[in-house]
């Protein structure tokens, strides 16, 4: 392996992140070449400083802010918990009426009786008039003119 | 892993009703949170309130915890998700004004070492800020996954869990992240290239 591939290396090597091999192999590199030495101690110098700019120590109290931003929040959902449970019972008391509604409504339809409808109705045939006499036997010009009449 | 154990017996605790148990987790863990959400946003002042609402989340969720991940990467999970909802909201891109971490304004620092004699607690105030300069104009994915590491110390294995991407992006994004600080800190360590 070239220097640059090294130089690549050194990243996961100061994370302690290659295999037993690899890290063996940069270790032998590094301790030849004054670049990567350099290179190592760098990186090294950017943790320690990220280490020490991480400077916010919270306050003792802080956990009492938490505890009181959470039973806020658990009041403000009460609050809001009224009003939602309330526009739900209207909305499922609306669904419940509209259902009736539409149910007794298709109940209370009379049906029509097909053949009588369309005997009255005026359809001018046979099986009509038939289906009104009730007769097995063929209608005559008579019971024709009955019905005729009569409808 | 000790640790590890003894937090899933807080949340055990926790959810058989122990309010000591939710306070233990947030003095273990307050000032960690604290810190990354100081070092990815870069402002002070939003700090408290997010650390706060992070522990809000995480007293909401606890009992949804499943034992697949530690309980402080599961936390680091919650506070990095708020940052980056934060950043996109706000698009906070530089913690600092553009002009900050110029190679004119770094020499001319170095340069002033030199000659004022600063107190040592002024000169660590002025390096931790050279640093969160440099912090705050890496892009917020290479901020979060070099903070998780050199701050959290977390491995490879668990950023890749927190963030949800592979190991091999979280090493690639360390390196590429570490390159970037390398070069915009080269002045301030001094650094022969």
């Amino acid at each position: 392996m070239n220097h640059k591939l090294f130089e690549r290396q050194l990243s996961a090597y100061v994370d302690n992140e290659l295999s037993d091999g690899e890290a063996q192999s940069v270790r032998t590199h590094v301790e030849g070449c004054a670049l990567c030495q350099q290179r190592v101690q760098v990186l090294r110098a950017i943790r320690t400083s990220i280490r020490e700019a991480a400077s916010i120590v919270p306050p003792e109290t802080f956990i009492y802010s938490v505890q009181r931003a959470i039973r806020q929040q658990e009041q403000e959902y009460v609050i809001w918990l009224g009003p939602e449970r309330f526009a739900r019972n209207i909305v499922v008391a609306l669904c419940v009426i509209v259902f009736t509604f539409v149910l007794v409504g298709s109940y209370l339809t009379p049906q029509p009786v097909v053949g009588e409808d369309r005997y009255f109705s005026g359809e001018p045939s046979d099986s009509a008039a038939h289906a009104v006499i009730g007769s097995q036997r063929e209608l005559s010009k008579e019971d024709v003119m009955i019905a005729a009449l009569t409808r | 892993m000790e640790h590890q154990v003894d937090d899933f017996k807080l949340i055990e605790a926790f959810r058989n009703g122990e309010e000591k148990a939710f306070e233990e987790i947030v003095r273990r863990y307050h000032r960690q949170v604290a810190n990354i959400i100081y070092l990815t946003l870069g402002n002070r002042e939003e700090v408290d309130d997010l650390s706060q609402e992070v522990f809000v989340r995480v007293f909401r969720s606890l009992d949804r915890f499943e034992y697949d991940s530690s309980l402080y990467s599961w936390i680091y999970r919650i506070a990095v998700n708020l940052c980056i909802d934060e950043i996109r909201k706000k698009k906070i891109r530089k913690l600092i004004p553009l002009d900050f971490l110029t190679e004119k304004k770094l020499e001319g620092e170095k340069k002033s070492k030199v000659v004022v004699t600063a107190s040592d607690e002024l000169l660590q105030k002025e390096k931790e800020e050279v640093i969160r300069g440099a912090l705050g104009k890496l892009s917020p994915l290479h901020r979060t996954v070099i903070l998780l590491r050199e701050y959290q110390d977390l491995s490879y294995g668990e950023i890749a869990k927190i963030l949800r991407i592979s190991q091999q992006a979280v090493k690639s994004r360390i390196f590429r992240a570490r390159e970037e600080l390398r070069v915009l800190l080269k002045d301030y360590f001094q650094e022969r290239t």
